[in-house]
């Protein structure tokens, strides 16, 4: 997190830079102006949206994904990775570890994949966010298109991929060795 | 702009049922979690909506409109998926912006494609993605998720659009 405030000041500071030259004073305070103007009327939303993920984050656990998708998903992988990917709260830097987790305990490479697609692709703590600036019909509309991609996306690497598969798993595993199994 | 509050509230109602009816404190908890989450994402929230604020700007919407729009055609369903994938910071960044600067100039298809392209194959999940599933996975993952965005986008334009 303070890596990404860091980054985006920079952003920011160079974006003030160039208003700055571009317009002076007058059009650095007006882009200000107009990014107060776009946060204040969306305040209540995303008041209520953190507290949907709040909600959301509290109600799905660890462990329940563990228990879901461990070895003996069998050809169910690709419907539960896709489950368990739009539910699981928390950004890359949980969920990655997280499916490095699943990959060596023995979850398909059709689970892994669908739970990553649709992890990215949908996201359901993400969800309220989207609606608050979005809108509900853009939301549901990209929600629709994309329904049944997730588990294509699993069936396509259980079938075409499975070899493939396997060698990421041995990376995987190569990798976690490497940690002295230190991931979890 | 109530549309989406009354969605979210109705999410909120629904969910603390749950939660309610677990009887083991953890509608509590999530108060508590939510005013964490918010606590931790305030400075990047802040900062996102300056910067929001600063290209919509500078960058005039007619460009948008050129690139991404509908007179863009399907060129801008390749394009701004990639736009999205360059993003950083999370939906804390990516959603004011997408809302405040893209949303107005573009057509139905290329907003899809590009929220779509963010989540999917944004380049921030990189470092994540070799540093704990390695190399080929990346290439696997990228491989097949780089046709889902201007797909989604398509789909969405000629159902919808």
């Amino acid at each position: 997190m303070k890596y990404t405030v860091i980054i985006m000041s920079a952003v920011a500071a160079v974006l003030l830079g160039t208003a700055w030259f571009m317009g002076g004073a007058p059009l650095m305070t007006e882009g200000l102006r107009s990014g107060i103007f776009m946060l204040v009327p969306i305040i209540p939303i995303l008041l209520a949206a953190f507290f949907a993920a709040g909600l959301i984050t509290e109600l799905i656990s660890k462990e329940l994904i563990y228990r879901w998708l461990g070895e003996g998903a069998g050809w169910r992988g690709p419907l539960l990775g896709t489950l368990a990917g739009a539910l699981v709260p928390g950004g890359p830097f949980f969920f990655y570890p997280l499916i490095a987790t699943l990959y060596a305990s023995g979850a398909s490479g059709g689970t892994v994949f669908s739970f990553v697609a649709a992890k990215t692709l949908w996201s359901v703590g993400r969800v309220p966010l989207e609606i608050a600036f979005v809108g509900t019909e853009l939301t549901l509309i990209r929600l629709g298109v994309t329904f049944f991609l997730p588990m294509l996306v699993g069936m396509l690497v259980n079938i075409f991929f499975r070899r493939f598969s396997e060698r990421i798993r041995r990376d995987v595993q190569l990798i976690r060795n490497r940690r002295g199994g230190m991931n979890d | 702009m109530t549309d989406a509050l009354i969605t979210i509230l109705v999410m909120c109602a629904v969910l603390l049922v749950i939660a309610l009816k677990k009887k083991d404190g953890s509608a509590k908890r999530s108060s508590f979690t939510a005013v964490h989450m918010l606590i931790n994402v305030l400075p990047v929230l802040l900062i996102a909506f300056l910067i929001a604020g600063l290209i919509q700007v500078l960058l005039p919407s007619e460009t948008i409109a050129a690139w991404l729009g509908d007179e863009a055609g399907w060129k801008g369903l390749f394009i701004a998926p990639l736009a999205g994938a360059l993003v950083q910071g999370g939906p804390f960044t990516f959603f004011p912006l997408f809302s405040s600067v893209f949303q107005q100039s573009m057509g139905i298809g290329a907003s899809v494609a590009m929220i779509t392209g963010w989540g999917m194959i944004n380049v921030g999940h990189l470092p994540y993605e070799f540093a704990f599933l390695g190399p080929r996975f990346a290439a696997l993952k990228y491989g097949i998720c780089i046709f889902i965005p201007p797909l989604a986008g398509a789909a969405a334009q000629l159902l919808f659009g």
